[in-house]
């Protein structure tokens, strides 16, 4: 069942990506690690585990932060996300190595969305990004960029409905970059 | 035959977890020129100023000075471009956006000298301080800032490190000032003078390449 369902997260990473190369990380490859994401998307903490070769779960909890920096609002909503990250093309570098990645995954949460007010969003999440191992420190640094494609809805005070819509900040801020700094516990 | 006893040699030292931090690192006193981003959270905590206009209703001039001690959420992000010499000293250009106060926004550019305490090759404390000009996003304003701190680097390879800092930011402007009995902001002919200062603590993160 594991097997089918990494299958198919490949696949769909396949049909993203234009010809990855595959080569498998030369380094013991469990590992559990947790860090900070840091986004002008939001702000967060991220637990990564990695129990296969070639492959991590990655869960994220993000207080979003959307209209904050602006200063529109002053209270952030919350996601939380997960994905499966697949490493497509592994490199190695002088003092460091590399994953090129990218991973299927879901999100949920309460947060603001452009002209609607706090919505309960839930859908499909989409990462792309690298990831720099260092040979002299636990630490992972983390450059990517993530989509979510995912509903939201919402209640509509002025006429007593409910709405459900489409959430535009996840599509339209899928370019804002994205820094995950991690520490490798074990 | 060489060859294969240092892949496994290396494979060893792979093998034994994080290598030793403070071993003498290559290259150790020669300047290098660095490039980082650094992004972080401001917290404005202490807003004084010196307000002088005509009262737009009566006439009468309006003298306010005034503390206000408050917590409000900024952040930064900047880009900087750094010359490293001397082994332990830095002298950087940064630029790029950050908040000040509630609705005030500049782009900063600045120059920061850095001194570290044993080597920027190495992990260990450093000091800066940085001083420069923003230039406000909604309206023709330039405001003077400084900001002083200390912070740790931790080397994570060769020419890369990640940057952990706290410091103190004091901006200078000339805002804009409301008047709630118009209600509205004061036209620019009225005011004689609007002088203020946000202090902020910062936190950050800088990546170095």
């Amino acid at each position: 069942m594991a097997g089918r369902k990494q299958a198919l997260a490949l696949l769909v990473a396949l049909l993203v990506l234009p010809a990855p190369v595959w080569k498998a990380p030369a380094q013991d490859f469990k590992s559990l690690s947790l860090g900070t994401f840091h986004s002008p998307k939001g702000l967060g903490i991220c637990l990564e585990s990695q129990q296969e070769q070639g492959s991590f779960d990655s869960f994220d909890i993000i207080a979003d932060i959307f209209g904050i920096i602006r200063a529109d609002y002053s209270t952030p909503g919350i996601k939380a996300t997960y994905y499966r990250g697949i490493v497509l093309k592994h490199r190695e570098h002088e003092g460091f190595f590399s994953d090129f990645f990218a991973g299927p995954g879901v999100t949920a949460g309460y947060v603001r969305d452009i002209h609607q007010p706090f919505s309960t969003v839930a859908g499909l999440s989409g990462v792309i990004g690298e990831r720099f191992y260092f040979d002299k420190k636990r630490i992972v640094v983390c450059m990517e960029a993530g989509m979510d494609l995912a509903l939201e809805l919402n209640r509509n005070n002025r006429y007593h409905n409910i709405n459900l819509t489409l959430y535009k900040s996840g599509l339209l801020h899928t370019f804002y970059p994205q820094i995950r700094i991690l520490y490798i516990i074990k | 035959m060489t060859r294969r006893i240092l892949i496994i040699a290396l494979a060893l030292l792979a093998g034994q977890g994080p290598l030793r931090a403070g071993t003498p690192a290559r290259g150790e006193g020669s300047a290098r020129l660095s490039f980082g981003i650094e992004w972080g959270y401001d917290g404005t905590f202490l807003e004084v100023h010196h307000y002088n206009y005509m009262d737009a209703t009566d006439g009468f001039r309006i003298d306010e000075k005034k503390a206000n001690a408050m917590l409000y959420t900024n952040g930064h992000a900047t880009a900087h471009l750094t010359l490293e010499f001397a082994r332990r000293w830095a002298l950087g250009l940064n630029a790029g956006y950050a908040g000040i106060q509630q609705r005030t926004r500049f782009f900063p550019i600045a120059l920061r000298t850095t001194y570290y305490l044993d080597s920027y090759r190495t992990d260990g404390q450093f000091v800066f301080l940085e001083g420069g000009a923003g230039f406000h996003e909604t309206r023709k304003s330039i405001s003077p800032f400084a900001r002083s701190g200390y912070g740790y680097r931790l080397v994570l390879s060769e020419g890369k490190s990640l940057d952990l800092a706290g410091s103190l930011r004091v901006a200078f402007d000339h805002p804009p000032i409301y008047d709630s009995s118009i209600p509205g902001y004061v036209p620019q002919d009225n005011i004689r003078r609007s002088d203020a200062l946000y202090s902020a603590l910062c936190f950050s993160i800088a990546l170095n390449f």
